[in-house]
């Protein structure tokens, strides 16, 4: 295939070089009317593998050449199909399935409201494909080609044509095509000619591009490392007054306020919606009847009468059974609030021992006042009532809690109590029988107690153990 | 028929049968080539450009400085303020959208539309198009208050297990602006690469051919990638066509879908279009008339040009005006007694100052274009086209803030006043907007070359000709057939 001009013997040393490759003739015209003439005789000629070079799209060239039509429109088709299910199963997925968005009562996958996304994708999609689909049809982008060796062709893009015909064509012989491209009168012909030479990239373009690589990567090595490693570092605060809003925020001290308390309790004499409570048997404990002989500032767990003493409550006419239907799941949401809000201190049963009193007798030894035993014989005779009471205002040092637990979940928590008494029995009333089993139980904990608690030398060693058993 | 290229006179003049050159002057394809790259050639710059670009460039730095104060002190820099909380950054997002919208207009539907005259401007405006679309995207992504969260817009799967809301026109906003930003910049960017070739071609100075060399993707002009590039190129002009009106018909949604008193009616979509259009028209005239006579391209964006898009001025302007008209039909016609206020509230409210600077500007100055002199006289086009970008932006100034500021309930009424701050950032987004072209302007080919030299009188003369050459041989043919 190479073949050279004589010019190029001479210059081709004896190494066993690249020789100069022929790639084929370049006729310049240099008008519209003369390159379309051109290009339907060689189409007429047979030859295939030619090409027309133009400034500018001439329209008719392609029946002159006898190109074939474009598969583009099909690509950018199938672009707009991947396009439009795309953007579909998107929305479908994210707004109906992983994360259902209910919008005005409307259906969770609502296609009209997904149509606007969907055009836009489709037409993404399919704009892409046309601009890399015509790139990659045209072979683009190809920045070095040997027609650009040809000095007259710098006009090609200004003012001049060309016509191409391939040495790879199967009917290109040298000179006889030669001739052919003198027959259409061109204003030159020229030689393509690939020199095959070594040229390549000067060397410090790889250490330029090795260089900016890896200054590129350092902001993304970066953030790589931020989001990895825990810092100490206090976060950035770019807009301060964003994050740190000159507004009270729950549970803060605020001088505003005579009191100095940021979160404010309700107005006096004022009653918010839902909480005009008139059942004194629900939301306070005492038989309605005779609830107009108490003064409901006695109930408080600071009132004092005028002689210092505290209000004797015990004679109050205190509710006897919980005024709310009593069942298993009243009795479990009892013990829920119970052993969230009361446990700390009265202990999981009910004795007095929870963590938060047992660590204060430690630290505060004196001044701590220890709550009481509720299964105790005096807590166990009160009335549901007055224990509602207590929960509700406190007693001696435990504040009230009506202000975290509704009244109904106080009720609950009474319920509970109730179980909680019931399950403790005093040990003078055991007899023999029961003393018996119970100190057989003890000795038989006391020895699983010791035999789950070997010593760390004795296990190390044995890892396969559990196969063992 | 043949094409005439009978020498016109007047080259406005409409001759039944005959088509007027689409270029003036006794230009052949290298003077053309010539004239398109002087600016981007020439060593010496004209100080007007300098001027200009240093004009352009203190306003954009007051931009920036604008943004940078935003984002360092929060939104509340804006008069954005209950119950206006969409005030002056929605008004500049919608008029700079409309703006892009003519750019894509002459690019893909006049081109669909086999509108020749589009080839000597049609460059220029899809550079307009992307550089507005550049100002308009600031705004929304400035407006959200946490600039450094603007992807929390885009569906990426994250750590909150949450995604965006696919019914809210504010999300399909986010996928039609950036698709539009997307596809014009593809459409401009392809259009340019046979012109860059052209850069590289004529460069002399190495860094100008490696420069235009790999920009221009080795481009040869081979006529087999022109047959693909010119299917390609139709195909991205149907595919921007729709796309368009898709685009200001969604801004329109961030308004009609809502149930404000104004906003809510159907007419939206169609009146928004056809506004953009209007207004983008208006833009591509300001900027041209200047860069026609700066850059010395008189002959290839001729008077002829310049009257054509009057006339697509005066015929939306038109749309426009009917579509204000047909509001106040609605509005009486409905019977909602909350609808009729919105729209006396426009007119005669506290807001009249505004919405009467829109009529007289939208309605009233495009009118002028009736008269051949005045669609004629670049200097008076001007004047005509600022008084219609000033009354496009008033146009959306009204609808965005009368609307909010008196809603259904009047106890929370209130009264929209910028700050110096939205003052300043409006006057500098045309800073951005001129510092992008004056930089196209002077780095890229500011006319589509080859397209104008495939329009030009003696190309379509010889492809006539050769046609006709054909005709003969067919009736040679046809002859010889009888005769066998």
């Amino acid at each position: 295939m190479a073949t050279m001009t004589d010019s190029h013997h001479h210059s081709a040393p004896a190494k066993a070089e690249p020789q100069p490759e022929m790639l084929g003739y370049l006729a310049e015209f240099d008008s519209v009317e003369a390159l379309l003439k051109a290009a339907e005789k060689t189409r007429d000629a047979g030859f295939k593998k030619f090409d027309c070079f133009t400034p500018f799209p001439i329209h008719g060239l392609d029946d002159a050449m006898g190109t074939k039509p474009t598969i583009l429109p099909f690509i950018v088709l199938g672009a707009a199909c991947v396009g439009g299910l795309t953007a579909l199963g998107m929305q479908i997925f994210t707004n109906g399935i992983d994360y259902q968005y209910l919008i005005s009562g409307k259906p969770i996958i609502s296609m009209p409201s997904n149509i606007p996304v969907l055009f836009e994708l489709m037409v993404l999609f399919s704009a892409f494909a046309t601009f890399l689909g015509m790139l990659a049809l045209n072979e683009l982008p190809k920045l070095y080609n040997a027609l650009f060796r040809v000095s007259p062709f710098r006009d090609v893009t200004t003012d001049k044509f060309f016509l191409g015909i391939e040495a790879a064509d199967p009917k290109f012989v040298e000179d006889k095509t030669k001739s052919f491209l003198e027959g259409l009168s061109p204003l030159s012909i020229s030689d393509c000619i690939e020199p095959h030479t070594q040229e390549t990239i000067p060397k410090q373009f790889g250490t330029i591009a090795l260089v900016l690589l890896v200054i590129g990567l350092i902001p993304a090595s970066l953030v790589a490392r931020w989001r990895s490693v825990p810092s100490d570092a206090p976060r950035l605060h770019p807009q301060w007054d964003m994050d740190f809003q000159p507004k009270v925020k729950a549970q803060t001290v605020n001088n505003f306020f005579r009191d100095g308390r940021g979160n404010r309790p309700p107005i006096a004499g004022t009653v918010a919606r839902g909480e005009l409570r008139t059942d004194v048997a629900m939301f306070m404990g005492l038989i309605p009847e005779k609830a107009s002989e108490v003064d409901p500032a006695t109930l408080e767990r600071t009132y004092k009468l005028e002689d210092g003493t505290t209000p004797k409550l015990n004679d109050y006419p205190w509710l006897t059974e919980i005024p709310l239907a009593v069942d298993a799941e009243l009795m479990k949401r009892g013990q829920q609030r119970f052993n969230i809000y009361c446990s700390t201190c009265h202990g999981l049963t009910g004795k007095g021992d929870g963590l938060v009193s047992m660590r204060a007798s430690e630290i505060a030894n004196g001044t701590w006042v220890k709550p009481v035993s509720l299964t105790s014989e005096g807590v166990a005779k009160q009335p549901a009532g007055q224990l509602f009471n207590t929960i509700t205002h406190g007693v001696r040092k435990m504040p009230g809690y009506a202000s975290q637990i509704d009244a109904k979940d106080r009720w609950a928590i009474v319920l509970y109590l109730r179980a909680l008494q019931k399950s403790v029995i005093p040990v003078d009333a055991l007899d023999e029988a029961q003393r018996a089993e119970i100190e057989a139980m003890e000795a038989e904990a006391a020895a699983a107690a010791a035999e789950t608690e070997p010593t760390p030398v004795e296990t190390e060693p044995e890892p396969e153990a559990p196969e063992a058993e | 028929m043949a094409v005439a290229t009978t020498h016109l006179d007047d080259i406005t003049q409409e001759v039944p049968g005959a088509r007027a050159p689409l270029v003036t002057g006794d230009h052949d394809y290298r003077t053309v080539t010539d004239q398109v790259c002087r600016l981007a050639e020439t060593p010496k710059i004209a100080t007007a450009w300098f001027v200009a670009l240093a004009v352009a460039l203190s306003l954009k730095a007051m931009l920036l400085s604008c943004v940078g104060y935003l984002i360092l002190t929060g939104v509340g820099v804006w008069g954005n303020m209950s119950p206006v909380f969409w005030g002056w950054p929605i008004v500049n997002f919608v008029f700079w959208v409309g703006i892009g919208h003519a750019g894509t207009l002459i690019s893909a539907i006049l081109y669909l539309f086999r509108q020749n005259w589009r080839t000597s401007v049609n460059r220029s405006a899809e550079a307009m198009t992307i550089f507005a679309v550049v100002c308009a995207g600031l705004f929304p992504g400035i407006h959200i208050g946490r600039v450094w969260f603007a992807y929390w817009l885009f569906p990426y799967p994250n750590t909150f297990y949450l995604w965006p809301n696919f019914r809210s026109p504010l999300l399909w906003d986010v996928f039609a602006v950036s698709t539009y930003a997307t596809v014009s910049i593809l459409f401009w960017y392809m259009g340019m690469i046979p012109d860059l070739a052209t850069f590289r071609d004529r460069a002399k100075h190495p860094v100008r051919q490696a420069i235009y060399g790999v920009l221009s993707l080795g481009w040869t002009g081979s006529a087999r990638a022109w047959s693909r590039y010119e299917k390609a190129y139709m195909l991205l002009a149907a595919l921007a066509t729709p796309l368009v009106l898709s685009v200001h018909t969604i801004v329109s949604f961030d308004f009609a879908v809502s149930q404000l008193p104004g906003w809510h009616t159907t007419i939206f979509p169609p009146y928004f279009v056809a506004g953009a259009v209007f207004s983008g028209f208006a833009m591509v005239l300001t900027l041209l008339i200047p860069a026609r006579i700066l850059c010395d391209l008189k002959d290839i964006i001729t008077v002829r040009h310049l009257e054509n898009m009057c006339k697509i001025i005066l015929a939306t302007g038109s749309i426009v005006g009917y579509a204000y008209a047909m509001e106040f039909f609605i509005a009486w016609y409905s019977g909602n007694l909350t609808e009729q206020y919105a729209f006396v509230n426009r007119a005669f409210g506290p807001y009249w100052w505004a919405y009467w600077t829109m009529v007289s500007c939208n309605v009233i100055s495009p009118q002028l274009f009736w008269i051949k002199w005045c669609r004629t006289t670049p200097w008076f086009i001007v004047i005509v086209c600022i008084f219609v970008n000033i009354g496009m932006w008033f146009e959306r100034f009204v609808i965005t803030i009368t609307s909010l500021s008196r809603d259904f309930l009047p106890s929370s009424w209130g009264y929209f006043s910028p700050t110096p701050v939205d003052i300043m950032m409006l006057v500098g987004s045309f800073g951005l907007f001129f510092t992008l072209f004056l930089l196209f302007c002077r780095f890229a080919p500011i006319v589509a070359i080859a397209e104008v030299k495939s329009v030009m009188p003696q190309t379509l003369k010889a492809i006539e000709n050769h046609h006709h050459a054909h005709d003969d041989d067919h009736s040679e043919d046809s002859q010889d057939s009888a005769h066998t």
